[in-house]
């Protein structure tokens, strides 16, 4: 058995906290880049630190994907997820089949899993589970 | 900068041809705008020729077979907005005085890429691609927000498509020459809630060609040329930057660009050939061209301003929905489309009286980025 691998590193990572998604905080303007990124996407600094957005965010939006594509079955469930910082992240979302969509303003929360395997090893992403009545942590 | 003018339009036959090659499809569009513009292939000096799938020397395979040698090709992609980059390339060659007379192409085989039958996927590196975005997936979560934000119901989104093939039911170049109902569009198979299969634009393979040249050439050939009065072409912006997803900027910001270029307000526009992949996503394009105001998108549609007869009809070809869609051709075929209009020679779906006409296309998408490409030309006579 081998270790999982993440989908690719500098994305995510368990913490004592729970999963947090891994961005970039601009000193000079304060815009925050995720994925997290050398240079700033707003002012172009390269002054840039670390920060943690966690794993609170509230759904934008969110659809059913009838038609299956390589890796995921017909069936699956994604959306728009807005973080803290404003933050906005595509994501699968954690839904059982049949069950209804999440509304939009649903507090949702992260969760780091084993997506799908390639050459024998589990490949790790990020997907959120709705969390009704958990605080919305931007909100 | 010279002024540069439409001299002939062509289109292949559109439809699923998997024994047709680029070469056959390509030449059948390119052969029908020469003969269109009333030249010669022998006098043609620039081709510029745009293909995303398997994509290699698409200008000098086409032309091989038409006696068209030893003059500069160029091949271009910018996904779906690819036929509007060749087009904008030979446009700025011929403003800038390079060459005089040119030819743009789009084609693509649709039914034999890499993507046949699935659903249109980013690179394969994307990070939004990986977890599971496509193109129908993109504009369904947009259709989601604007049930949200513009009281945007599943029947409006039907609409577009029962509008769409209204329209392509009188055109006999179309794929799907039939009309249906609203109840029919909401009755297909769900792809991504809330778009139906009817509100998807079906896999196509086809090709278009435009022959464009200077005043000069222009003249000896026509008496009343379509001047391409507008002309731009922007790549996408940072997702972060807009303040919703209800709203791809680079098609507003390609807009904004060709109506200042070309001295016309929205107001002016007579005819709109527009990017309608997926029902829901002309509803945005309607507020990113300045049809309406923000936000009335939807009131537009349901006015009916849009539709046969209306005050500003838009897709009145059939749209990607009903004439299909081949990647790289669709940007060239809205300029054909809009030519046509302007000439008054679009028969059962003439725009009466139409003497400026819009052409929008956009492509790709890529993740912090609302989209890749936007172009919009504006046409005049
Ligand atoms: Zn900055």
């Amino acid at each position: 058995m081998t270790n999982p691998v993440p989908l690719r590193e500098g994305l995510f990572r368990e913490t004592a906290a729970g999963p947090t998604l891994l961005a970039s905080c601009c000193t000079a303007c304060g815009h925050t880049s995720y994925p997290p990124a050398p240079r700033c996407l707003d002012c172009g600094s390269e002054a840039q630190e670390p920060v943690e957005l966690g794993s609170d965010g509230e759904l934008l939006c969110a659809t059913v994907v009838h038609m299956g594509n390589n890796r995921y079955p017909p069936g699956y469930t994604v959306g728009y997820v807005t973080m803290p910082h404003g933050v906005r992240v595509f994501a699968q979302l954690a839904i059982s089949a049949g069950e209804d969509l999440p509304a939009p303003g649903t507090p949702m929360t992260l969760e780091i899993v084993p997506m799908w395997r390639e050459q024998e090893q589990d490949v790790l992403a990020y997907r959120f589970v709705p969390a009704p009545g958990k605080e919305s942590a931007h909100a | 900068m010279r002024e540069v003018f439409v001299l002939g339009v062509g289109q292949s036959d559109f439809g699923k041809m998997p024994e047709r090659s680029i070469a056959d499809l390509g030449g059948q569009a390119a052969r029908a705008a020469i003969a269109d513009a009333g030249i010669n292939s022998a006098q043609i000096q620039a081709v510029f020729s745009s293909r995303v799938y398997d994509a290699m020397i698409t200008s000098q395979t086409i032309m091989k077979d038409l006696g068209v040698t030893r003059v500069e090709m160029v091949n271009v992609e910018n996904a779906c907005a690819g036929g509007s980059t060749a087009i904008r390339s030979l446009y700025k060659d011929i403003a800038a005085g390079f060459v005089d007379l040119g030819i743009a192409i789009g084609v693509e085989s649709m039914t034999t890429s890499p993507i046949a039958g699935k659903l249109i996927p980013p690179d394969r590196d994307d990070l939004d691609g990986q977890l599971g975005l496509s193109m129908p997936v993109l504009f369904a979560l947009q259709a989601q927000r604007l049930m949200e934000t513009h009281g945007a119901t599943p029947e409006d989104f039907a609409q577009v498509s029962v509008k769409a093939h209204d329209f392509g039911a009188l055109n006999p170049r179309a794929q799907y020459q039939r009309r249906f109902t609203v109840e029919e569009v909401l009755a297909s198979r769900m792809i991504a809630d809330p778009i139906t299969l009817l509100q998807c634009c079906p896999n196509t393979d086809g090709a278009a060609a435009v022959v464009m040249a200077s005043a000069d050439v222009a003249k000896k050939y026509s008496e009343a040329p379509v001047r391409i009065a507008g002309s731009a072409l922007v790549s996408g912006d940072y997702d972060f930057r807009r303040s919703d997803i209800t709203t791809l900027e680079l098609g507003a910001r390609a807009a904004a660009r060709a109506y200042e270029q070309a001295g016309v307000a929205p107001s002016d526009v007579d005819v709109v050939e527009l990017h309608d992949a997926f029902a829901s996503e002309e509803i945005v394009h309607y507020e990113d061209l300045g049809l309406c105001a923000r936000g009335d998108g939807v009131g537009l549609l349901r006015s009916g301003a849009t539709s046969i007869g209306g005050r500003i009809p838009v897709n009145p070809s059939g749209g990607l929905l009903s004439l299909g869609h081949p990647l790289a051709a669709s940007g060239v075929r809205v300029i054909c489309d809009i030519t046509d209009q302007l000439r008054g020679r679009s028969g059962a779906s003439q725009v009466p009286g139409a003497k400026v006409g819009l052409a929008q296309m956009l492509g790709g998408v890529a993740t912090g980025l609302d989209a890749a490409a936007g172009s919009v030309h504006i046409l005049t006579v």
